[in-house]
């Protein structure tokens, strides 16, 4: 299943000891963390840990205020072309359809209409939402909104994912097929993906590694291995031995961080 | 049953104005049907559209300034928040204040003519325009430009797609409030300068006590502002139809 | 105190800068002598000081001022009452609500001839035009915040056993209030344009009837007088509405 375009070879992630401050709050602190090439790293801690921070400013809407962040062979000064973001609240444009939103990306990089509503329409078909491109997204509910967020990442090929808390604001059912949804898109394109979450089972459900950052400031505390075999979505792993096992390591690290 | 109640409201008002004119409440006091005649009389002679034509070419010209100049001013004062912050505090100003105590000076200033009635209805109206403009660029939502800016958008892209679209609502909305306030600085104004259009109609009718003439032409011109805003806010549903 | 409105000014200290700014500069292009029209501040403050001392501006003043209550304390009553009633019981709605919304946005200055007609040119006509472009806003304003009250405030008060005098006293009423302060702090400020407006049609009492005098007369200085006075009544009266809102209401 693992079908790479060779032209768009997903990138390593280098964070080289950065830190951040707001003000007079720290942060981040130190923090160093090695993405491999299509690797999927989930990035768990503490509320007000900086996890947010960090995934803002691997995609360059923040600067660093020490070390720097390397993604592919380019050290990160502004946002860049390899990097697509997923918000937790979707932000999709409410005056545009699906088809609109998800040929956005694509608007803004200048590629010519014909070939963006046909990129954007089979980055619909991908995530499911057929049917649906002229729909608005009031008419949606919250997971298909989401969708139309993945979606529009996708479209823009990028070699970098980046995902904050994406299923925070979605209900567990259509959570679950979701994460299914991803994984298999995500083995398909085989971008390297840094994902954000808050939730323990979904870090070590979806993720090859899982770094653990501490309380603010952030460091990084612990980067956890996930040896659970590929593919998942497949395999009835959360109700395996080694899942619970792995869930329950991660939450005993979580806890003693609180 | 909502529709009955509304009905009722309407017949309710009638029976009391046919009321009203029977007791008499006052001087020649018209009734309904007899508003009526008077309308369909003024309609026949051509003398309502001629007013209309007249007080529509000062609304045009003063609601029209209005949109052209307090649009973009109000972009402006949202895209530049220092200019944004001074600017306010003269609009709040002038949109609290009784801007019909300008017009004898605006008529002394620019004579008994077109052009007076049409500097009063953009005195008016524009504030409005130009405040809900600062206040639709100011409300766009943090979410979105940042989104826009991770996908690296330039400055221009930002403003034309995601700041533009995002204040469209308050800017149309801005509009169309703006077309009810030129209405009432266009009677004013009518009213006082007399020469012309609509107002100067009523004021004729009433000095003559042709008080059927007056009415009739009161409530033309109220079901023409009627119609103007109501054609304006189809306009605007036509446009903002994303909307949930 | 809800925040401040648009439709309502701002008499803080941006406000008084923004017009001591304004006075800065109208003094330099009235000293320019640019158009006869606009004459230096220097001259309108000696206008206005001779017009208070022969007792005109006072007099005019006491007549729009006692219009302006004649015609603002029974839309404010009537108003809230209204409001309330709208707000509680969708067929009292219903039934207004179409006269409301609509004429909320007419220009109701075109009505001014209809009350001429009515009480003839008399100062009562003036207190029924501040009454007219003052009650909508108010009836709206109340209408709105009884109609926003929280469904589960009003349920636990039933769950309680509170009856119909209970809940609106204790539920809806004090909801309510900010909204109700809102609009007649909105309120008076229709009321002084109401007055303006009124004056001038009848063109018979108060400053409104000065406004038309000096304009006719071309004594400019004296209009431009007689303007800043009104203006001054206008951001008077808003403060205080706006102090009285404060006062009243503490919690929000």
């Amino acid at each position: 299943m693992a079908a790479v375009s060779a032209a768009r070879a997903a990138v390593p992630i280098a964070v080289e000891r950065v830190s951040k401050r707001f003000g007079a709050v720290q942060a981040l602190v130190d923090i160093e963390l090695r993405v491999g090439a299509g690797e999927f790293v989930g990035v768990i801690g503490p509320s007000g840990c900086g996890k947010t921070t960090l995934l803002k400013m691997i995609a360059g809407l923040l600067p660093v205020d020490a070390g720097r962040i390397v993604v592919g062979d380019r050290v990160v000064t502004g946002p860049g072309r390899e990097c697509s973001v997923v918000f937790q609240d979707f932000a999709l444009l409410p005056w545009a359809t699906v088809q609109k939103n998800v040929e956005f990306g694509l608007l803004l990089r200048g590629v010519p209409a014909a070939e963006r509503a046909q990129t954007a329409r089979r980055a619909i078909a991908k995530v499911g939402l057929s049917g649906f491109e002229g729909a608005y997204p009031s008419q949606l509910s919250g997971g298909m909104q989401q969708r139309v967020g993945l979606a529009r990442a996708l479209a823009v090929t990028p070699r970098v994912l980046l995902m904050d808390e994406p299923f925070a604001s979605i209900d567990e059912q259509t959570r679950r097929l979701f994460q299914d949804d991803l994984l298999r898109l995500w083995s398909e394109e085989r971008m390297t993906v840094v994902l954000v979450t808050h939730s323990m089972e979904e870090a070590i459900y979806l993720a090859d590694r899982v770094a653990v950052l501490s309380p603010r400031p952030g460091r990084v505390h612990e980067v956890l291995d996930v040896p659970l075999p590929r593919p998942r979505e497949t395999a009835e792993v959360r109700g395996t031995a080694d899942f619970a096992r792995l869930v329950d390591g991660l939450w005993k690290i979580l806890r003693k961080l609180q | 049953m909502v529709l009955a109640l509304r009905a009722a409201s309407v017949v309710a008002f009638l029976l009391l104005w046919e009321w009203a004119a029977r007791v008499p409440i006052s001087f020649n006091f018209p009734s309904p049907a007899a508003t009526g005649a008077a309308l369909l009389a003024l309609v026949r002679s051509g003398a309502i559209l001629t007013a209309t034509l007249t007080s529509l070419q000062s609304l045009l010209l003063g609601f029209g300034a209005a949109v052209v100049v307090g649009v973009p001013l109000g972009l402006v004062m949202g895209v530049v928040r220092p200019v944004g912050r001074v600017a306010r505090v003269y609009l709040d100003l002038l949109i609290a204040l009784p801007t019909a105590a300008l017009i004898p000076l605006v008529i002394l200033s620019f004579g008994i003519n077109v052009l007076s009635s049409a500097v009063i209805v953009f005195v008016f109206s524009a504030p409005f325009v130009t405040m809900n403009a600062y206040g639709g660029v100011r409300d766009v939502r943090p979410r979105l430009v940042e989104m826009a800016r991770a996908f690296d958008a330039s400055w221009l892209q930002l403003f034309a797609r995601i700041v533009l679209p995002s204040a469209a609502p308050m800017v149309l909305a801005g509009i169309r409030y703006a077309l009810s306030r030129a209405f009432v600085g266009l009677i004013i104004a009518e009213l006082l300068l007399s020469p012309f259009g609509l107002g100067r109609l009523i004021m004729t009718s009433r000095s003559m006590f042709e008080h059927d003439r007056m009415f009739a032409t009161v409530l033309w011109t109220l079901l023409l502002a009627g119609a103007a805003l109501a054609a304006l806010a189809r306009l605007e549903a036509r446009l903002l139809k994303w909307r949930p | 105190m809800t925040p401040r409105a648009a439709g309502e000014p701002d008499v803080g200290r941006a406000g008084l800068a923004a017009v001591g700014g304004l006075l800065v500069v109208w003094e330099i292009v009235g000293g320019l002598n640019v158009s006869m029209f606009v004459p230096p501040i220097s001259q309108v403050a000696a206008a206005w000081w001779r017009l208070l001392g022969d007792g005109t501006l006072a007099r005019a003043a006491a007549g729009s001022l006692a219009s302006l209550v004649r015609g603002f304390v029974p839309a404010a009553v009537l108003g809230v009452v209204v409001g309330l009633a709208m707000g509680r019981f969708a067929t009292v709605r219903y039934l207004l609500d179409g006269w409301v919304n609509a004429l909320m946005s007419a220009p109701l200055s075109a009505l001014v001839p209809v009350l001429i007609a009515l009480f003839g040119i008399r100062d009562t006509v003036v207190a029924a035009t501040v009454f007219m472009f003052s009650f909508f806003v108010i009836v709206v304003n109340t209408m709105t915040g009884v109609r926003a009250t929280e469904r589960s405030l009003v349920d636990m008060a039933r769950v309680f056993g509170a009856g119909e005098t209970a809940l609106f006293g204790r539920i809806y009423l004090p909801s309510a209030l900010p909204a109700v302060m809102l609009g007649l702090r909105l309120g008076v400020v229709q009321a002084v344009k109401g007055m303006v407006v009124g004056e001038m049609l009848i063109s018979l009492v108060g400053l409104g009837e000065r406004l038309i005098y000096y304009g006719n007369t071309f004594l400019i200085t004296e209009l431009y007088a007689v303007i800043v006075s009104v203006l001054l009544i206008a951001l008077a009266t808003a403060q205080l509405a706006q102090v009285v809102d404060r006062l009243l209401v503490r919690w929000k």
